[in-house]
């Protein structure tokens, strides 16, 4: 089932277009990692996406009333904002307002806080624990809001490996459950090795769409990114060494 | 704390009743309940229904109204230093106000004040929807408020500047100094509903302050619609402010404290800091009402004096605390 579709999505700022006519549909059991340089439109695709910015051409979220849209898709904005000490279960427990009530005895928080294996913080302030904690944390947050479709905006900026790799796993195995996840991420070693399609942004512009080893090619990796890289077959999928800047 | 709702209830209660009985009358415990009760005419009856009972609710009503705006101003901009004034509400009906008593209608026309001072703070909430409504965002409501703050202020100072003589200016700063003392039930009337449509407005604003606490886009992707949001806060805090101030004059720090003190209470979070901070905020109006008649029953304490008097000190403590766990 086709859980988003984008049609010609256009966002102006003032003249120049920052994302300029991005089309591609995500479907049940996507994993796909939205790639690209600094400044190529990439959080600007996603909120334009989800409605959170004006825009021309259609997104299928976008269109949505409100409440059905935060029972569609859940979203991890860029900055891991808590804004106020609350317990990590009534912070996970947010995730549950599109539903009715925010209450933290909510089955769907305790099965999300145990899905990151951060039940044994549920009750400490959210505002106390590391970066990684929070990122986990706020992941269960958009667990718990039980939707087919999750968006995140650069998930994995400043965790160290271990939160990286777990970070990823979880998106993978909730992609294998018949979710989809569009994550935005910087690190292409990462992306290679766990996401199931990958879309390259440069200049607004959507350059390539497909699976890792038809994404990743030397040619564009150079065009796109100015680097050369190692790409080589792994035990474990791709493997992707960044080594020169080329420009 | 699933004690905490009671037990501020009980103490706005037990305060209430205080301010009730307090007084430089010197009633009686049973005289004052019977004359507050029922009986008509005489002194004492006088004293009850007609001085003492609109003051208590006054403080009730203005407590509660700047305890629960700044909890929900807190909240929505994600910042626990903001407070009931910040939109510049306060300072508009702190104009409006003082230009009556500049030109003299307050005096010849006892309602021109208060009714002068909402229209001041219903101009100031209009000025500040259209500078950060619907396609605002937290930042343009900040710069917006200060600016109308700051403009009013200005405008008071222009008046001080200009008053015929120094009684007229005496008269506004002690105005300005915020009192609940000599208000009558018609300040009462005049207040409560605009008080009463403020607190149901910023109470059903739990929800959306909650899902505030992940940042605006978060907000927004669980359901919320930011622009509603703003604008429910804003004109619920106008309403409940602006009449506080039209009926009151400027209360200081009872917004800003209160929702601090309250929060760690409540695990933070803005939708049970809400009620909260109503009730909080109405006890600490009560006491500090009270205070004033205790400590000076003969001089005419201000009450807004009293509250920064207190409330100053205690805040430099909480930056204090704040300092410490951030170095």
């Amino acid at each position: 089932m086709t859980l988003l579709t984008l049609d010609r999505v256009t966002v102006r700022r003032g003249a120049r277009a920052v994302v300029e006519a991005v089309s591609l549909t995500v479907g049940e059991g996507e994993f796909i990692g939205l790639i690209g340089p600094n400044g190529a439109g990439k959080t600007t695709l996603m909120r334009a996406a989800l409605g959170l910015l004006p825009h021309e051409g259609r997104s299928s979220l976008a269109l949505m009333p409100a409440r059905a849209r935060a029972r569609t898709v859940a979203f991890l904005p860029q900055g891991r904002e808590i804004a106020w000490p609350v317990s990590v279960a009534d912070l996970v427990a947010l995730g549950r307002a599109p539903w009715g009530h925010a209450d933290p005895a909510d089955p769907a928080v305790a099965w999300a806080l145990r899905r990151l294996g951060i039940e044994g913080f549920a009750a400490r302030p959210a505002t106390e624990l590391s970066g990684g904690e929070q990122a986990r944390a706020l992941i269960a947050r958009a667990l718990a809001q039980e939707t087919p479709l999750l968006i995140a905006d650069e998930p994995g900026a400043g965790l160290d490996p271990e939160a990286q790799i777990r970070m990823m796993t979880i998106f993978a195995a909730l992609a294998d459950e018949g979710r989809a996840v569009v994550a935005s991420v910087h690190d292409l070693g990462l992306a290679a090795r766990h996401c199931t399609r990958l879309l390259l942004m440069d200049c607004g512009r959507l350059v390539a769409d497909g699976p890792p080893r038809e994404v990743l090619t030397a040619a564009r990796l150079a065009a796109t990114f100015g680097i050369r890289a190692h790409l080589s077959e792994g035990p474990d999928g791709l493997i992707f060494q960044p080594l020169a800047v080329i420009r | 704390m699933k004690l905490l709702i009671p037990l501020l209830l009980a103490l706005v209660a037990l305060l209430f009743a205080a301010s009730l009985l307090i007084g430089p009358a010197g009633l009686g415990l049973g005289e004052s309940l019977r004359a507050l009760l029922g009986g008509e005419g005489g002194p004492v009856v006088l004293v009850m229904q007609e001085i003492r009972l609109p003051r208590a609710l006054l403080g009730l009503l203005i407590g509660a109204a700047l305890g629960i705006s700044g909890a929900a101003m807190q909240g929505y901009l994600r910042n626990p230093l903001a407070e009931p004034g910040l939109i510049g509400v306060s300072a508009s009906a702190a104009l409006g106000a003082v230009l009556t008593l500049q030109t003299g209608l307050a005096a010849a026309f006892s309602l021109a004040l208060p009714l002068a001072a909402l229209a001041g703070a219903g101009l100031a909430s209009l000025l500040i929807l259209g500078l950060a409504g619907p396609r605002g965002g937290a930042l343009a409501l900040i710069l917006a408020g200060i600016a109308i703050s700051a403009l009013a202020g200005a405008a008071t100072s222009l008046v001080l500047n200009l008053s015929p003589n120094p009684f007229a200016a005496a008269e506004i700063v002690y105005w300005m100094m915020g009192s609940l003392a000599d208000r009558s039930f018609t300040h009462v009337w005049l207040a409560a509903p605009f008080i009463l449509v403020g607190l149901v407005a910023l109470l059903s604003l739990g929800r959306g302050l909650d899902a505030m606490t992940l940042g605006e886009d978060a907000a927004e992707s669980l359901g919320i619609r930011p622009a509603r949001l703003r604008l429910v806060l804003i004109l619920g805090c106008s309403a409940a402010v602006g009449a506080s101030v039209a009926v009151a004059g400027a209360i200081g720090f009872v917004g800003l404290v209160v929702p601090h003190v309250l929060r760690p209470l409540v695990g933070a979070r803005p939708s049970r800091l809400l009620p909260a901070s109503a009730l909080g905020g109405a006890a600490v109006l009560l006491a500090a009402d009270i205070a004033t008649r205790l400590i000076a029953p003969d001089r005419d304490l201000k009450l807004g004096v009293l509250t920064a008097l207190v409330g100053a000190p205690f805040f430099l403590h909480l930056i204090w605390k704040m300092r410490r766990v951030e170095a």
